[in-house]
């Protein structure tokens, strides 16, 4: 059954992406990286990562790309609820040592809630953030990784914030122990290209269009390679990947 | 009438453990390594899924229900968790039967052991059998007519739940195809055994019983029903006894002709030697996989061979329908 969420406060972040804060009635305990699905009644149910948690509070980063997101944005203000169940799917790994979060778009929620966590850490934990945005319009989130991350690099397509070029262009790779990455599927087979070929270690969270969430249907099996988004990922090695057919198809990218 | 394995049935040597227990069970000719069967719409979307369910250790695999054409199925929400069970109102969706064909192919070519059955949704002879022999073509061990799928339409529900309908459904496929043809049932019809008993008479090799119960949830705050569907199939716990009690009395029925396997909340070893008590040759899986990960397929064998030690028992067999023999 889904769990009642009162909303808190929405926020406009950029053009497309809203910020909502939900309260639930118990803590929700999810893992980073990990996905609650978001039922809007009359409407539809969707996928979304938990950006941030916090006692019964949790943050959903919701972008505006179709027919229940859009509901979302329209209908869902301050006050109003949103129906949750989850968490669900397998996280990033967490453990001391240096890490590098590579975000695009609103790909970088999840990041967030890794960032919070990985703060957390009791023992030497050194977090970057590099975080890439089509322009600067389009940045978001940038004061709370600033909060809790060790440093920040900003890039965008047109050079209208932070350094001009593609986040995979600008990411420094010799520095970290792993790379946790979430955004634009382009933006992760050139990373996990990057990192393959360096032996860095490299988690990407992938997404599907997903429908029970539970891992029976198959609607989000990673093409060929017999794993669900929602069970056996979200977030996945990338080595995992590069046997299948996801890698064939990157290397035609690449080619 | 008993067929033949079919078009690439395994025909391989009896596997004992250790022990000397069997697990390995024959069904309708096909021999499966152990009695637990992939149940249809969980995991059979795509040959990689398949194989995975096979190399996790499930004894045969069942394709999601394919339809000749295309379908989307509904919208989310298409699943309500329950203390009890699971909801489900995926109505259906598939690529249609054409394009699914080479999942299979790639799946048998997989070099794994554990046998394909296709399952196939048809409302008229015609389609039956063009889907049946398609299927079989594509190298399917095994034809399973699913005339039971609780997130059909209306109209499509009235139409497949009468005997002469079944009847004939089930002697098209029979006509066109040599591999076994299973039919798969739902779990409450006043007139189950006469809906089988159709099914039986028109050549049917394997009773499946059964799909899921037809229900419902409503959520209190949204005050509506929680499915897009409105209702949907109720699987898992709650559906045990329901299943039980069909495959009991179908195997009483007709178990001297035809075989039967139980579907229905099996979730460990204990539920699934009920249903091999009740009759069963085998059981399938589905729902557990949420709580018990792929992993079930192996406890569940592995606890039913501890079962059969413990007994006194050397094969699966020894113990089918045992409970009917008191
Ligand atoms: C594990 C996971 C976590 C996610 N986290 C977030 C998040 O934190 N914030 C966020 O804004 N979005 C997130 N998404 C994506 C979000 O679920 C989709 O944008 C949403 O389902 C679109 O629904 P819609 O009805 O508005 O769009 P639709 O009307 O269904 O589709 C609109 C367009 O979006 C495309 N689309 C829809 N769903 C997906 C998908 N899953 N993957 C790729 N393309 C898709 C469609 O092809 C179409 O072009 C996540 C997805 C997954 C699988
Ligand atoms: C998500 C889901 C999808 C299903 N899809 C089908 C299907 O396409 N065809 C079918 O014959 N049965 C389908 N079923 C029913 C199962 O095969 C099985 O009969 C039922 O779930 C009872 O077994 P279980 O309790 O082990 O899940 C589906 C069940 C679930 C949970």
């Amino acid at each position: 059954m889904h769990l009642t969420a009162e909303v808190r406060e929405v926020e406009k972040l950029t053009a497309r992406v809203k910020l909502y804060v939900l309260e639930l009635k118990e803590r929700l305990g999810s893992w980073p990286g990990q996905f609650v699905m978001v039922w809007l009644p009359g409407s539809g149910e969707i996928p979304i990562s938990v950006a941030r948690e916090r006692g019964r509070e949790i943050w959903l980063v919701i972008a505006r790309v179709g027919r229940v997101t859009g509901a979302i944005h329209e209908e869902v203000g301050e006050g109003a609820r949103l129906w949750i169940r989850g968490p669900y799917g397998r996280g990033f790994s967490t453990s001391p040592g240096r890490h590098l979060l590579v975000g695009g778009g609103f790909g970088v929620a999840p990041l967030l809630r890794l960032a919070d966590e990985l703060r957390a850490l009791d023992g030497p934990v050194e977090v970057w953030a590099a975080l890439g945005f089509k322009s600067a319009d389009d940045a978001l989130l940038l004061e709370e990784f600033k909060e809790v991350v060790d440093r920040v690099t900003v890039s965008t397509d047109d050079g209208t914030l932070g350094e001009k070029g593609l986040v995979t262009d600008v990411v420094e790779l010799d520095w970290p122990n792993v790379v946790h990455a979430s955004g634009p599927e382009p933006m992760l087979r050139a990373l996990a290209f990057s990192c393959l070929q360096r032996g860095v270690r490299l988690e990407i969270s992938l997404e599907r269009r997903m429908r029970c969430g539970l891992g029976l249907c198959g609607s989000c099996e990673v093409e060929s390679t017999g794993m669900r988004v929602c069970r056996d990922g979200p977030v996945f090695d990338a080595r995992l990947l590069a046997s299948a057919e996801f890698a064939r198809r990157s290397l035609e990218v690449w080619a | 009438m008993r067929t033949e394995g079919g078009v690439g049935a395994e025909t391989r040597p009896s596997e004992r453990s250790a022990g000397g227990w069997a697990l390995e069970v024959e069904l309708a000719g096909l021999r499966l390594a152990n009695p637990t069967v992939l149940a249809s719409g969980v995991l059979g979307t795509s040959a990689s899924l398949l194989a995975r369910a096979a190399s996790s250790g499930a004894g045969a695999v069942t394709t999601k229900t394919l339809t000749l054409h295309p379908r989307r199925g509904n919208p989310n929400p298409v699943v309500v968790e329950l203390d009890t069970g699971l909801l489900n109102s995926m109505g259906l969706p598939n690529p249609g039967l054409e394009p699914f064909l080479p999942e299979i192919r790639a799946y048998r070519s997989s070099g794994l052991r554990s046998p394909l059955i296709g399952s196939i949704w048809a409302l008229n002879s015609e389609e039956a059998s063009t889907m049946a022999s398609m299927i079989q073509e594509a190298g399917a061990n095994a034809v399973e007519l699913n005339v039971s799928c609780p997130n059909a339409s209306k109209d499509e529900l009235d139409t497949i739940g009468s005997e002469q309908l079944v009847r004939e459904l089930v002697e098209a496929v029979r006509r066109s195809v040599s591999v076994p043809v299973f039919v798969k049932l739902p779990p409450l019809h006043w007139g189950l055994t006469k809906l089988a008993g159709a099914a039986v008479d028109a050549g049917a090799d394997v009773l499946v019983a059964t799909n899921a119960l037809r229900g419902m949830a409503i959520d209190v705050r949204a005050r509506r029903p929680i499915l897009s569907g409105i209702t949907g199939g109720l699987s898992g716990r709650a559906l045990k006894p329901v299943a039980l009690r069909a495959v009991y009395e179908l195997y009483g029925e007709f178990g001297d002709e035809i075989q039967v396997v139980g579907v229905g909340g099996v979730q460990d070893w204990r539920d699934a030697v009920e249903y091999l008590l009740a009759g069963a040759s085998a059981v399938e899986i589905g729902t557990a996989l949420i709580y018990r990960g792929l992993s079930v397929f192996r406890r569940v064998a592995s606890g039913i061979e501890g079962y059969l030690r413990e007994e006194g028992f050397h094969s699966v067999e020894e113990i089918v329908g045992a409970a009917r023999r008191g």
